[in-house]
């Protein structure tokens, strides 16, 4: 029914409530921020239904998942995220960094 | 109840055929639907061939653009109408040696965009050693015409039994490189409301002539099908092999290229890319003996994205189907296409 | 710009052949285990969303689950479910000179009644009317301000699409010639409504789990789905798109029958919390008002739909234009004779077993509603293939030669 796209949020505008993103496609689009504003920042990847945002993944989140996966799955079948879970390691320590 | 023309008449998919059915192939008798030992539209194919004697013939074909927008990112209607009449002439075998072209333009139209679109076509036609040979030039009043049309006839020769498509059981299906990036550019195009820039995508617009040449010169005897996916994409054409030899093909999602922008792009959109048009990519059935030499040899001539994707089988039941098996091993009915191609949101 | 951690996550939920081979054995694995355990050879886990139905044809998952186990589709399509008195009514604006802004599957669908001649607003066009396809009501708002004619956005959707309408009115980016035509339905209702029918004449077999929207679950939140669980006794799994995703869903499913659980549970967790987004919600509340609404195919269902509230009449087509709400009484009409859509709709029937399925009722000329949408379970039927001839298909090219 609801036919969602990943995007990654390029500039936000606070005062229309909307975002330019990229699908991945190279071309920024203007999109309306469907939730709560504070979810959606400059890098945020976000998912995007009918020119809206409807939801924004944050590495959290994709934590939560992969550790979904892996009490579904069990340890030896998720083998395939690792790499994720090192990006995200990785992503982590940089923001931290950033931040000092 | 009257009937209409609507868009998804003129969309290659199946409506289009049916119309085709109706307008022409049931009215003109057969034995006026192609030349003596020719091949005409009772094989609606690429172009059509009269023989012309010493085994050779000659490689006719015609094609009306009327692409909306004219500029495109990666190309214009001038290219366009070049390279598909080019390649039409090539899908059949033929070597591209001629061209006449006629236009018709709206009254108001910047003369400056229409030199820039006939130098796009004189330079396609010079670079491929292609002559201009003959035209048309007309205007229409302002709104009997959108902008501007380019109808196109290629002529070529064939030095051997044209290509008409054939493929057996047993040939593998090779794609010349990515598909759907110029049904990607005009959807964007079309649909672009807000957006000028282009980003990442691209039209795939050229003359296949570097790719269909040599190969024709070294390999013809192993082609036994080939055809550029315009209209209708990649599912169109396997459709139409499938249905016209009773085979069932079966490719694999994995190793169809499609860039990684166009998939990105048909996926917001809710569109499938192999129903997305390429004008510069060409699939071709290649017996199974030859596959893997013909797919070095056009990666040597630089086409190196080119890949066999799949093949054609024999079967007893599901003659003219075509199948894909997803990557992770699930398997779907590839149907030809129908309709015009629209974003959805559901 | 890349889209960093999220193409790895996708490119190993998508194409990790692997990986879907184990999560496959394993829910083979349960299913056997359920079999031996209860008695109980068939299974029927149905989906609620046109999204997870595309996934599950576009990746071929139902060639492999275990035969036994059937993947049936519930009403989740908003296009295929509105009435085609509205189509019919938006085809009436676009003869009238309003130049109508419409979803691509919402230009195509078919109205049971022809108006002047047209019979979709992709006809109307094509009798003169101006018809726009958009892919986000941003695009028809530049568009219409930028042309400034009388303009109407056809704003057809679920939960999901709903914040675009309520934020492009409470941020005022309408611009005074564009009116909305709000047709949003809400899911929770409709998915009651089906679960509500198999009790009461339960099909063979039964459903015995749900996969749950996924997107408009990012708005509602999990916890819309919890009475499903509590009330019918049936697992529930909020799932994401991508087919590792569905196949992870359908294998918590297995394990929580096998475990003789009936809970609502969120695999979709990058994107789905339990409590949804309130904002979202809140500015749905603000802007719409719920009211009973019709779907086609189904019927009457009681506060199933959102129609913009009184306040916000400056925005609303209903009002400027005049356009008439169906009724209760009219809504019997909406069923074109033969269709089984209804029954195909709530997971009852396939589509192949409907007497029209390609015969009378095609992708090209669709009769009943579950055809016209691009979403709609016939339609995916009609191009990806019937589980019969998916299975069929499968066999033959795992045993033929080229």
């Amino acid at each position: 029914m609801c036919i969602g796209s990943p995007a990654v949020v390029l500039s936000v505008d606070h005062e229309k409530m909307t975002a330019i993103v990229d699908y991945g496609d190279g071309i920024p689009r203007e999109v309306l921020i469907g939730i709560s504003e504070e979810r959606v920042k400059p890098g945020s990847i976000v998912i995007i239904h009918a020119g809206v945002i409807v939801s924004e993944m944050n590495e959290e989140e994709v934590l939560e998942q992969l550790e979904f996966f892996k009490t579904t799955l069990g340890e030896e079948a998720s083998s395939g995220f690792t790499k994720i879970y090192e990006y995200l390691l990785k992503e982590s320590k940089k923001i931290t960094g950033e931040k000092k | 109840m009257k009937e209409y023309i609507t868009l998804a008449h003129g969309s290659g998919g199946v409506e289009m055929h049916e119309i085709l059915e109706k307008l022409f192939f049931k009215r003109v008798s057969d034995r006026f639907k192609r030349v003596e030992g020719g091949i005409g539209i009772d094989e609606p194919d690429d172009a059509a061939a009269i023989p012309i004697g010493g085994g050779k013939y000659l490689v006719v074909s015609i094609d009306a653009y009327t692409v909306n927008p004219p500029f495109f990112p990666g190309g214009n209607i001038g290219v366009l109408a070049a390279s598909g009449s080019i390649n039409d002439v090539l899908m059949l075998g033929g070597r591209p040696i001629a061209l006449l072209d006629a236009i018709i333009v709206e009254e108001g139209f910047p003369l400056e965009d229409l030199e820039v679109i006939v130098d796009s076509l004189i330079k396609t036609l010079e670079e491929e050693g292609v002559a201009l040979i003959g035209g048309d030039f007309k205007v229409m009043p302002k709104g009997q015409v959108d902008r501007i049309t380019i109808t196109t006839t290629g002529i070529g020769i064939s030095e051997g039994p044209p290509i008409t498509d054939n493929p057996r059981p047993g040939d593998k299906i090779i794609v010349s490189g990515y598909l759907g990036d110029h049904g990607a550019v005009i959807l964007l195009a079309q649909l672009g409301l807000q957006s000028s820039e282009t980003g990442l995508l691209k039209s795939d617009v050229k003359p296949l002539t570097k790719l269909m040449l040599p190969l024709l010169e070294r390999y013809r005897a192993c082609i036994t099908a080939a055809r550029d996916p315009t209209r209708g994409g990649l599912a169109g054409v396997l459709n139409e092999w499938a249905s016209k030899t009773n085979t069932l093909i079966v490719i694999r999602d994995a190793d169809v290229p499609v860039r990684e922008p166009v998939r990105r792009y048909a996926e917001v959109l809710g569109v499938d890319p192999y129903y997305l048009a390429s004008e510069g990519a060409a699939v071709l059935a290649v017996r199974e003996e030859c596959a893997v030499e013909v797919l070095e040899y056009i990666h040597k001539l630089g086409f190196t994205e080119a890949r066999i994707i799949g093949e054609v089988r024999e079967t007893d039941v599901f003659k003219g189907y075509v199948a894909t098996e997803t990557p992770i091993g699930g398997l779907r009915v590839v149907e030809p296409p129908r309709g015009e191609i629209v974003p959805r949101i559901c | 710009m890349t889209l960093g951690f999220y193409s790895e996550l996708e490119k190993q939920l998508r194409f990790n052949r692997e990986l879907a081979k184990i999560v496959v054995e394993k829910i083979k694995g349960l299913f056997t285990e359920y079999t031996v355990k209860t008695g109980i050879e068939r299974l029927k886990i149905m989906d609620f969303c046109g999204t997870h139905e595309w996934s599950i044809t576009y990746y071929g998952l139902r060639s492999l689950v275990p035969s036994g186990m059937e993947l049936v589709a519930g009403p989740g399509c908003p296009v295929c479910v509105v009435p085609s008195h509205y189509i019919e009514e938006s085809i009436k604006l676009a003869l009238d000179g309003v130049v109508v802004y419409a979803y691509g599957d919402v230009y195509k669908l078919r109205a049971r009644r022809s108006v002047r001649g047209a019979y979709s607003l992709s006809e109307a066009r094509s009798l003169g009317g101006d018809v726009r396809i958009v892919q986000d009501i941003l695009s028809a708002t530049r568009d219409a301000a930028g042309h400034g004619k009388p303009s109407v956005f056809i704003g057809v959707g679920f939960e999901t699409a709903a914040p675009a309408y309520a934020w492009s009115i409470l941020r005022k980016h309408l611009p005074v010639n564009l009116k909305l035509l709000i047709l949003v339905k809400l899911t929770p209702p409709a998915m009651f409504y089906s679960l509500e029918v198999s009790r009461e004449k339960p099909t063979e077999p039964p459903i015995n789990g749900v996969i749950a929207p996924g997107h408009v679950s990012t708005i509602t939140g999990a916890k819309a789905w919890t009475p499903v669980s509590e009330n019918y006794g049936l697992p529930v799994v909020i799932s994401g798109f991508e087919p590792l995703d569905v196949l992870v869903s359908i294998l918590e499913i297995m394990k929580q029958l096998v475990e003789g659980k009936a809970e609502t549970v969120i695999e979709y967790k990058r994107s789905v919390s339990w409590h949804g987004d309130l904002r979202a919600q809140n500015a749905i509340n603000k802007v719409f008002e719920v009211v009973d609404d019709a779907w086609r195919g189904i019927g009457f269902l009681p506060k199933s739909g959102l129609r913009l509230r009184e306040e916000y009449r400056l925005y609303d087509a209903f009002y400027e234009y005049g356009v008439r709400e169906l009724k209760p009484v009219e809504w019997e009409k909406d069923m074109p004779p033969g269709c089984r859509c209804a029954e195909v709709v709530l997971g009852k029937a396939y589509p192949t077993q409907c007497p029209l399925f390609m015969k009378a009722c095609t992708p090209q000329k669709p009769v009943g509603p579950c055809m016209v949408s691009i979403e709609g379970t016939c339609a995916i039927w009609a191009r990806f293939g019937s589980r019969d001839l998916l299975l069929r298909i499968t066999n033959e090219v795992k045993t033929s030669k080229g």
